[in-house]
């Protein structure tokens, strides 16, 4: 991950390098350079956050809980993963976390919900809702997948984790990563690609 | 060509090839398969939209977020050396350890599990005392009021008199608050003090930590009717609002970004000491109120805030 600030590494062994290094400095109290850190990351973090949760403001609030979590985990980040790879599971632990929340609560009513965003399908997947199948995009498709299929697809799609980082960071095989994956572009492919017919729209189960 | 005596080329054979994870017999399947390509095509291209990255948030919504992650930091300000990461040892409990190779849940750890029922008895009583004090005196914290409105409802009956005492409770309490959760009650490196309520520091990365959730205010015509109904203290709103009930109480992170963005943006001090939230005119408003030095008089008073929650714009500010 390139640094937001600073010079920028020329390597990817020198990102690392340097990552470690902040994080150790982190670790040891330097203020500095946890603000770095979560500078360097949070872009990622937010760009997962909105591809999984679907909208800006449920996408706002799980990025600031990632950025949260990762502050106060970081004291006990034993440095066997990634860092980035950490990050990338407290991040998708957060969306996953306020797709849950959301599906608790009442959402009728929200002044920003207003007709940009469409909810996210319940792992048993819902039926696209009408209103918006005219304006049918990205976050539209990927809403209509499993909150675990959508995590998988933007892992790998997005955040370009090859198939052992998603399992890691999703705590499954990496044959089911594959299989998620795999269902999931279908799906998306297939949307994008055709915006078929309600009756025809495909539906995806886990 | 394709083998009739092999089973068709399936959409998880295709994916994997396109990430590098395929088998070189099935990359070379496909390769001779045009039917497989066009498929493989059509996935590359739904891949690809999905990799476009959304529009990265502006500079001021993201210093909002880190100064919001920042105030998380448990009071000893990180990792110093009175709490060397090296006595807690290399743990794999935490919010993503990967020892075991499991996504631990962000509000697990193995110390805590393993506390000792004494102290967390002791602990738990300690907290039920000092709640029943506060609800006893009438003087609770928002987090307090939350739990006993209907106590609430009584110290908000006294009117606008009750105030001073509502403020003195509460600052109390917000000291207690910290002092419950740190031992040093130092002053952090952003000029925050213990009285200020900041996050709790957790030593155990709990999400469950966030300050609770802000208090509903009820709902408005307009942002003069808010200002009238909290021109004398946050809380006694209650009593003029009237109450839909059903909007969604904004997340805790919500609500603490919103303050952390307004206390940057007016300059204050200390974070807020009330949160609460409101409908105005049928949108969904955050509202605060700071310690502040007035304009007008420099004298201490209370600022009061409201704010959109989706972008921290400001709907109301008032000095009391």
């Amino acid at each position: 991950m390139t640094s937001t600030t600073g010079s920028t590494p020329a390597t990817t062994d020198e990102v690392h390098d340097l990552e470690r290094a902040r994080v150790a400095a982190a670790q040891a109290g330097d203020r500095v350079a946890l603000e770095q850190l979560l500078r360097d990351h949070q872009a990622r973090i937010h760009a997962v956050c909105r591809r999984i949760t679907g909208n800006d403001t449920d996408a706002l609030d799980a990025t600031q809980e990632a950025l949260i979590a990762v502050v106060r985990g970081l004291p006990r980040f034993d440095g066997r993963s990634r860092f980035s790879t950490w990050v990338y599971r407290i991040a998708t632990n957060a969306c996953l976390d306020e797709l849950r929340r959301r599906r608790r609560r009442p959402v009728v009513g929200l002044p920003e919900h207003d007709g940009n965003t469409v909810e996210p399908a319940d792992d048993e997947s819902v039926p696209f809702d009408a209103q918006v199948a005219d304006r049918l995009d990205i976050d539209a498709a990927l809403a209509e997948l499993p909150a675990d299929f959508r995590a998988a697809v933007v892992l790998r799609d997005l955040c370009r984790l090859d198939y052992a980082e998603i399992a890691e960071v999703l705590d499954i095989p990496a044959g089911t990563v594959r299989s998620r994956i795999a269902r999931g572009r279908a799906h998306l492919a297939d949307r994008l690609g055709n915006q078929p017919e309600p009756a025809e729209r495909p539906i995806v189960t886990p | 060509m394709t083998d009739p005596a092999l089973p068709p080329l399936s959409d998880e054979d295709l994916s994997a090839a396109l990430d590098g994870e395929a088998s070189a017999d099935v990359v070379a399947r496909i390769a001779a398969d045009p039917e497989a390509q066009a498929r493989s095509a059509t996935l590359a291209a739904a891949a690809e939209a999905i990799g476009t990255s959304p529009p990265s948030l502006d500079a001021t919504a993201v210093d909002a977020l880190v100064a919001g992650a920042l105030d998380a930091i448990p009071a000893t300000d990180g990792v110093t050396a009175d709490d060397d990461p090296a006595n807690d040892g290399p743990s794999d409990d935490g919010p993503a350890g990967d020892g075991d190779g499991v996504v631990m849940p962000l509000a697990a750890g193995r110390r805590r599990r393993t506390a000792p029922s004494w102290l967390v008895a002791a602990v738990v009583l300690a907290f039920l005392a000092v709640g029943l004090g506060l609800v006893w005196s009438g003087r609770g914290s928002d987090s307090v009021d939350r739990q006993t409105v209907a106590s609430q409802a009584s110290s908000r009956s006294r009117g606008p008199s009750s105030s001073a005492d509502r403020s003195a409770g509460t600052s109390k309490t917000g000291a207690n608050w910290n002092s419950s959760s740190t031992t040093t009650g130092a002053s952090n490196p952003r000029g925050q003090t213990a009285s200020d309520n900041q996050y709790s520091p957790a030593s155990n990365g709990e999400l469950s930590a966030l300050p609770a959730a802000a208090q509903d205010l009820g709902q408005f015509p307009t942002p003069a009717s808010l200002r009238k109904a909290l021109a004398v203290s946050f809380s006694s709103t209650r009593t003029k609002a009237s109450y839909g009930g059903a909007t969604r109480a904004p997340s805790a992170a919500a609500v603490e970004r919103c303050g952390t963005q307004v206390q940057v943006t007016l300059a204050l001090k200390g974070g807020p000491l009330h949160r609460g939230y409101a409908t105005v005119d049928g949108k969904q408003v955050l509202v605060y109120e700071f310690r502040a030095t007035s304009v007008k008089t420099g004298k201490p008073t209370r600022l009061v805030a409201a704010v959109g929650r989706q972008s921290c714009d400001a709907v109301l500010t008032f000095e009391r």
